[in-house]
């Protein structure tokens, strides 16, 4: 199941994503355009991970 | 009252281990060993650059001034830190008997999170960006990153020691904590910044001038006396205990020199900044509280050495336990050597030279490398469960080859070193400088080879770790006759 933590870890996730972004898009630099791809990326995989360990747990509790 | 207290650490928690996250700690343990063979590899490329300058190739990437930083992030934060990380994350929840604070998924945001920073200031240091500061040279974006991985680290810890089942705080814990505490306190003070642009890498330190520099090496030496120092007793308290088998010797000691150490730690920054524009009684005092040192530090060796009293015999028999007795030594033999190239007549010599290199590496590869070597051998069978190592030869190979490249590495340094102060110093009977510097590095070039040949000596014993780590994680036994005519130790 996904719980109440596993959504807040998502949206502050998604938070981090976000400013990856938006760090990435007005970058005026290649360290600011690779870190905030990083983030971006570091986001949206930990999201992937908090989804996967969810459902993985929910099928071996089946 | 030491047994018993040793024993509640260390004793009979073995069997509620499935309770644990021990998913984490197998992460950071592999980081380890990755990040120590990027560590000396890039160690010994740079010292390779040293003795023969086309290595840089020509390239701003590779040159050595930032390959540099990268050799010292690298062996610090990256293989220290997730050492680090990973043992305490492993020490917190077996002494207090409780599954780490947070959720699996939090520790695994430490975990990525940290991998994350080390990734981004290597890249900036290879792209040329640095804040210029040593060992903090990260720019402001990562160091802002830092912060806060570092914050659901010390959420974490702390979260677990509240909800602990053991009554007792055990006094690994305490240097962890310490450790924790004031690398949070150091990295922020010393890195505040004011940024050019938020979407742009430079920023320029709130502070300048001495006050600048004093910053700095009130950091930089903390960052030796809290990351590299009280963390890694933290590892020495819990690991040494049992792979002995026997009783921390002394609990009270150890929690006298813990607040010895931590009170006079914090106030040595300054004899970095000998015969500088720092006002002189600041240096004076930097130095009085590094000589000072000598005791707590020596205190904690003394207790991690006699720890292996009634003991002794199982060095023959043991080279894990030979690591982690080997890093104690490393530890009080370069805790001696640093309070005394603090004291202002001996650091007219020294400062500036390959002497310092010199000292650095000993405490460095002997005690932080040797007694990490010495927790991931013991940690590797545990947390895969296997029975024992793959092959107890390997890690004597191991021991003594890195033994080998230490003492190749930091004798060189220091006959170099102390050649290249007295050479700066030396006046003719005129009163002229009797060597011009380049004089001085051309006469240093054999020692930087052989330096260069330690390390190599240095990464050849991290490679074998890797190969005896992977066959062990691959559940391979070899068979091989046991040193010293003991049986291989093997775990239930």
């Amino acid at each position: 199941m996904f719980g109440i933590g596993n959504w807040i870890a998502t949206i502050l996730l998604a938070a981090i994503s976000l400013i990856g972004l938006v760090l990435w898009s007005h970058a005026h630099d290649i360290g600011m355009e690779i870190f905030g791809a990083g983030l971006l990326f570091f986001g949206i995989l930990m999201i992937f991970r908090l989804i996967t360990n969810a459902y993985g747990n929910e099928e071996k509790l089946s | 009252m030491s047994s018993a207290v040793a024993a509640a650490g260390t004793g009979p928690v073995h069997a509620k281990h499935e309770t644990y996250n021990e998913q984490i700690v197998k992460l950071f343990t592999l980081a380890t060993v990755f990040w120590g063979v990027v560590a000396f590899l890039v160690g010994v490329v740079i010292a390779l650059q040293l003795a023969f300058p086309f290595l840089n190739l020509g390239l701003e990437w590779t040159s050595f001034g930032r390959l540099r930083p990268v050799h010292t992030s690298a062996a610090i934060f990256a293989f220290g830190g997730n050492a680090l990380l990973g043992t305490s994350l492993y020490v917190v929840q077996r002494t207090c008997r409780a599954r780490l604070w947070g959720g699996d998924a939090l520790a695994e945001f430490l975990f990525w999170g940290y991998q994350l920073f080390i990734v981004m200031a290597a890249l900036g240091y290879v792209l040329g960006i640095t804040g210029g500061r040593e060992y903090a040279e990260p720019e402001w974006y990562v160091d802002l990153w830092l912060t806060l991985v570092w914050v659901v680290y010390l959420l974490i810890f702390l979260g677990t020691l509240m909800k602990r089942k053991e009554p007792h705080i055990y006094v690994a814990n305490w240097f962890y904590l310490a450790f924790i505490v004031t690398i949070a306190i150091l990295h922020i003070g010393n890195n505040l910044a004011i940024p050019v642009s938020f979407f742009g890498a430079k920023s320029y330190s709130l502070f300048s001038g001495v006050q600048d520099a004093m910053l700095q090496w009130w950091y930089g030496h903390n960052a030796v006396g809290f990351f590299l120092t009280a963390g890694f007793l933290g590892i020495m308290y819990y690991f040494v205990p049992k792979q002995a088998n026997r009783p921390v010797y002394s609990y009270r000691l150890s929690i006298v020199h813990f607040w010895s150490l931590i009170f006079l730690y914090i106030w040595a920054g300054p004899h970095h900044l000998h015969y500088t524009s720092l006002p002189d009684w600041t240096q004076t005092l930097g130095m009085t509280f590094s000589v000072m040192l000598w005791m707590p530090s020596w205190g904690g060796m003394i207790n991690g050495l006699m720890t292996l009293s009634g003991a002794w015999d199982k060095l023959r028999t043991d080279p894990v336990l030979r690591f982690l007795v080997t890093s104690v030594g490393f530890y009080g033999m370069s805790t001696f050597e640093g309070p005394v190239m603090s004291i202002k007549a001996v650091n007219s010599l020294s400062h500036y030279t390959d002497w310092t290199i010199g000292h650095v590496h000993s405490g460095a590869l002997g005690w932080v490398a040797f007694v990490s070597f010495g927790a991931v051998y013991f940690l590797v069978p545990v947390l895969w469960k296997r029975s024992g190592l793959y092959s107890q030869r390997l890690v004597e190979w191991h021991f003594w080859t890195a033994t080998f490249g230490i003492v190749l590495y930091i004798t060189s340094m220091w006959i170099s070193g102390i050649m290249q102060g007295l050479m700066w110093r030396a006046y003719d009977t005129l009163g002229f400088l009797q060597f011009s510097f380049v004089e001085t590095v051309d006469a240093m070039h054999p020692y930087y080879v052989i330096r260069a040949l330690g390390g190599v000596l240095f990464l050849l014993g991290s490679l074998i770790m890797v190969y005896n780590v992977a066959r062990t994680i691959r559940g391979d036994r070899r068979q091989e006759t046991a040193i010293g005519g003991a049986t291989a130790p093997v775990r239930a």
